[in-house]
């Protein structure tokens, strides 16, 4: 059978022209639907059904498999519906576990060396995305509104896969429903968010984790789906409820210590936190966008925040947002304009004692609020 | 070789950009680069997306900054030089605009500096998720090799 990595189509992620392998979406996605009614059908005592609400959208997540169920919504628990339920989801996600059930999609060779591995595929027409990990293999069909993944669960399982489940099928979902998926942290206070944004290493997820711990809601420390709503404000929605530390940040917030959960493998350098273990009553849906922290580490004793500029503004927010469009045509950038010349953006400049940004971002907030 | 008769403009099917508060913030979608450029680069980009000759640029920027002929020249060519490298604008061969009044220079032109170029080259920041993937390597993406699945 011909390698299909061996054929790309110019697709843009992360801001940078990399060819994604092109997939045989509809084949492939039959095969899967196929291979979920198998298990459904030889497993029924082990199928799971919930409901959740991404980005105030109903979401039924079926999942055959005991454990695969218990462990894979656990990112999504604060996102629960409880009561009763819409019949009719904007989106299905069908899971299940190719170990417990023995139902197995056999994409390729088992491979000796377990390392991490990520690829992406979309169909020509661009109906289907397709992501691959060690463990895992995901399909979204962008007209159907439906993902269906197998997940071979284990041990083995490495906890990226584990903490933020199902990421390129459900950024390019929120998306396709107008709600962009940007790289930031979103805590809120009184139902006021704020947003932080910045590159890599400069202290974004410090402050979401500093305000958290000193008392704010908690929506996300890197993915938040902006919605614009029609009379021009933004709503920052929240993905997962999981963080993922390296030690020497985990050292900051000896409270977490204890629910951090490490990876088997030597390259897994990260910690991951689950949130809803640690603060089940912080963790937030939606809330409303009121300002736009801009965390940048100096060397001075002491924190303090002061306006940035726009452009300031949308440098911070804008490059590594850009990351999950199918083109150059669709990448958001227009909606980060808006962000930035909407909500007032500050420099929030970490100085050696972080058990002051808090109180930073609460003088933030009132002079957002202009007091 | 860039002349001053010379329209550029900006490279769409690349870049996406926007001019706020005076300063134009451009990203290379197609390489993760980005830029800035303040005060006479954010005019300047203005004029490129409005489709003027460089000649023009240099006479807009005579007329409102404190600074001579030679020295607006240099520093557009300059620039424009810089952002064809970086592949951010194309040489426009589009109608003109129309023709705006001449330039004339204000009284109360305001103080020059010379337009820079910031570049941000982190790309490898920008491909970094939280949580950063170890190592990307890729593994084949192989087509179904059995008819069912189990």
């Amino acid at each position: 059978m011909e390698d299909a990595s061996a054929q790309t189509v110019p697709v843009r992620y992360a801001g940078v022209a990399r060819g994604w392998a092109i997939l045989d979406g509809e084949a492939m996605f039959s095969r899967m639907r196929t291979a979920f009614g198998q298990a459904v059908a030889t497993n029924p005592d082990r199928l799971l059904e919930s409901h959740y609400t991404f980005a105030g959208q109903i979401v039924r997540i079926r999942i055959v498999g005991r454990d695969l169920a218990e462990q894979i919504v656990r990112p999504f628990s604060h996102l629960r519906m409880n009561g009763s339920v819409s019949p009719d989801p904007q989106l299905t996600i069908d899971l299940w576990d190719e170990n417990e059930t023995n139902i197995r999609l056999r994409l390729g060779p088992a491979r000796r060396d377990p390392g991490w591995a990520d690829v992406t595929a979309v169909s020509p027409d661009g109906r289907y995305l397709g992501q691959r990990l060690p463990n895992t293999f995901t399909c979204l069909d962008r007209k159907a509104d439906h993902i269906i993944g197998s997940i071979a669960w284990s041990d083995d399982v490495f906890i990226y896969e584990r903490g933020k489940p199902l990421t390129r099928p459900l950024v390019m979902w929120h998306n396709d429903r107008n709600v962009q998926v940007i790289h930031a942290g979103l805590v809120s206070r009184n139902q006021q968010g704020v947003l932080f944004a910045g590159r890599s290493g400069s202290g974004k997820s410090t402050s979401t984790l500093a305000c958290l711990c000193a008392g704010f809601n908690y929506l996300s420390e890197d993915f938040v789906g902006l919605q614009r709503l029609p009379e021009g404000s933004f709503v920052g929605h929240s993905l997962y409820n999981s963080v993922f530390l390296e030690t020497d940040d985990l050292a900051r917030f000896p409270g977490l210590i204890p629910h951090a959960i490490k990876g088997r493998f030597p390259y897994e350098e990260k910690s991951l936190i689950l949130l809803s273990q640690v603060f089940p009553k912080r963790l937030e849906c939606s809330v409303p966008i009121k300002a736009l922290a801009l965390p940048r580490i100096v060397d001075a004793p002491q924190s303090r925040i002061r306006p940035a500029s726009k452009g300031e503004a949308l440098l911070a927010v804008g490059p590594s947002s850009l990351f999950m469009a199918l083109s150059p045509e669709d990448c958001g950038f227009g909606r980060l304009v808006q962000l930035v010349e909407r909500v007032s953006s500050y420099w929030l400049e970490l100085g050696h004692d972080l058990s002051e940004i808090p109180a930073r971002v609460e003088e933030l907030l009132a002079m957002a609020n202009g007091s | 070789m860039l002349t001053l008769q010379n329209r550029l403009r900006p490279n769409e099917a690349e870049v996406a950009a926007k001019v706020l508060d005076g300063e134009a913030i451009i990203i290379n979608l197609s390489n993760g680069m980005y830029y800035s450029m303040d005060k006479v680069g954010g005019l300047l980009w203005e004029m490129i997306e409005g489709g003027h000759s460089l000649q023009e640029i240099i006479g807009a920027i005579v007329s409102r900054y404190d600074v001579s002929d030679k020295q607006a020249q240099a520093d557009v060519e300059r620039l424009a030089g810089e952002l064809m490298q970086e592949n951010l604008v194309v040489l426009s061969h589009l109608a003109p605009p129309p023709r705006q009044n001449e330039n004339t220079q204000s009284e109360d032109r305001k103080p020059y500096e010379s337009p820079m170029l910031n570049i941000y080259r982190d790309m490898g920041d920008l491909l970094a998720l939280d949580p950063p993937m170890p190592t990307l390597q890729e593994i084949p993406w192989k087509e179904p090799t059995e008819g069912t699945p189990g």
